[in-house]
């Protein structure tokens, strides 16, 4: 199997309940990360009006792909490589590049001490359409790195972004339109059931890094 | 506001996952321990390198013993079998089927009053340390974040994700601990 389409068996591949592992190799460990620095609201960029317009139509252009239902979400969903085929998909995958590569987790540097910044490509993208009653199961996106969602059309009511692992309860962050979310990848999430009659506007990606 | 403008407008700092603010997240995460099922002969080889390579870093890096380059697989195959065999357990335990490789392998001699700084090796998808020759007294690796210790045998294999934090406390015994830790990556595609 190649690399390009390894990820895109995530879906089939993420147990139905959410658990990445087999419980007899599992050990529980906490982990910090600061959810609320990578909130990016990009709706000063000059393109984003245009940008949402497109994705939106780019959505429906491609239609729900997993018709069957095998993914974490319930809701409509199109297929795992949408920056391949439309340009809108691309730009914004740039974009959630731009991001994550501005948060590094670590510092990488060549044998000789000077800074290697670490590149990051958009592994896989995809659209998604929540109406009244949809839902995705807690799950991760680990082997990726970095894992983004992006909101094309969505309002405070609409259903959260759930982080349920968090100690002391679950975070949650309420969708607005044009806001990016990049958060690494191990990190469990879910999407509670969508309750407004109106559509909650999603793209979500992967990303991951080119190795020298 | 362009790209450029965008990822600034993040504003930069380190501390995403040390910030007062950051969220503490309590995940599973797997750690794996399996007999490598090397032979002895294959064993003298890999500690006859390592000693023959010595302190290559000096103590500058997080470990704080004798290390040995970090491309070992590089110009010794031994290392790469070792490697090898990481993958393969690796395979095994990922979420989903994915072509992965050995980016990183080295060798190091843990001696009396040596030890590892706490670290991880984020974006590696998996790390692993194959322990060559320790003793029963010899520093286990510790994973801070999960209060666990894995004491070291001799001919296991441990892995575990690369964005797990851990280290080694000081050695205390006079015995060598050798070992060779390596990462995992994804397989390299070309743009």
């Amino acid at each position: 199997m190649s690399n390009n389409s390894a990820l895109s068996n995530l879906a089939s591949s993420i147990k139905p309940s959410g658990a990445m592992f087999h419980e007899e190799f599992t050990t529980k460990q906490a982990m910090h990360y600061n959810i609320p620095r990578m909130v990016v609201d990009m709706s000063a960029m000059d393109e984003t009006k245009e940008l949402n317009k497109e994705l939106e139509f780019d959505i429906r252009d491609c239609g729900d792909n997993f018709a069957g239902r095998n993914s974490s979400a319930s809701c409509l969903m199109t297929k795992w490589d949408m920056h391949k085929h439309y340009e809108s998909f691309a730009k914004l995958g740039k974009a959630a590049c731009a991001v994550a590569e501005s948060g590094a987790l670590a510092v990488r540097t060549h044998a000789d001490g000077t800074n290697n910044p670490i590149k990051l490509y958009v592994q896989e993208t995809w659209g998604l359409i929540y109406t009244k009653g949809h839902t995705t199961k807690a799950h991760t996106h680990w082997p990726s790195v970095w894992s983004y969602t992006y909101c094309v059309n969505g309002e405070q009511c609409c259903a959260p972004l759930v982080f349920p692992s968090v100690e002391g309860g679950s975070y949650e962050i309420f969708p607005a339109t044009s806001q990016l979310i990049v958060f690494p990848s191990w990190i469990n999430h879910l999407v509670p059931e969508h309750t407004c009659e109106h559509e909650r506007i999603m793209i979500s990606g992967n990303l991951d890094v080119i190795w020298d | 506001m362009g790209l450029k403008e965008l990822a600034d407008s993040v504003n930069r700092r380190p501390e995403l996952s040390r910030h007062p603010d950051s969220q503490r997240f309590i995940q599973s995460f797997p750690i794996i321990k399996v007999k490598a099922s090397f032979d002895k002969e294959f064993d003298e080889e890999l500690i006859f390198i390592i000693q023959g390579q010595g302190d290559t870093q000096r103590h500058k890096t997080n470990v704080k013993a004798d290390m040995t380059d970090w491309f070992m697989q590089k110009q010794h195959p031994q290392f790469q079998m070792v490697g090898d065999r990481a993958i393969e357990i690796a395979r095994k335990n990922s979420p989903h089927d994915l072509e992965m490789e050995l980016y990183d392998c080295w060798g190091a001699i843990y001696k009396k009053n040596d030890w590892t700084k706490v670290h991880d090796h984020w974006p590696h998808v998996w790390s692993f340390v194959y322990y060559i020759q320790c003793g029963s007294n010899d520093s286990p690796i510790q994973f801070p974040d999960a209060d666990l210790s894995i004491y070291p045998i001799s001919g296991e294999i441990v892995i575990f994700p690369g964005w797990v934090r851990h280290k080694v406390p000081l050695q205390g015994d006079d015995s060598e601990r050798i070992i060779v830790s390596g990462n995992i990556s994804p397989v390299k595609i070309s743009f």
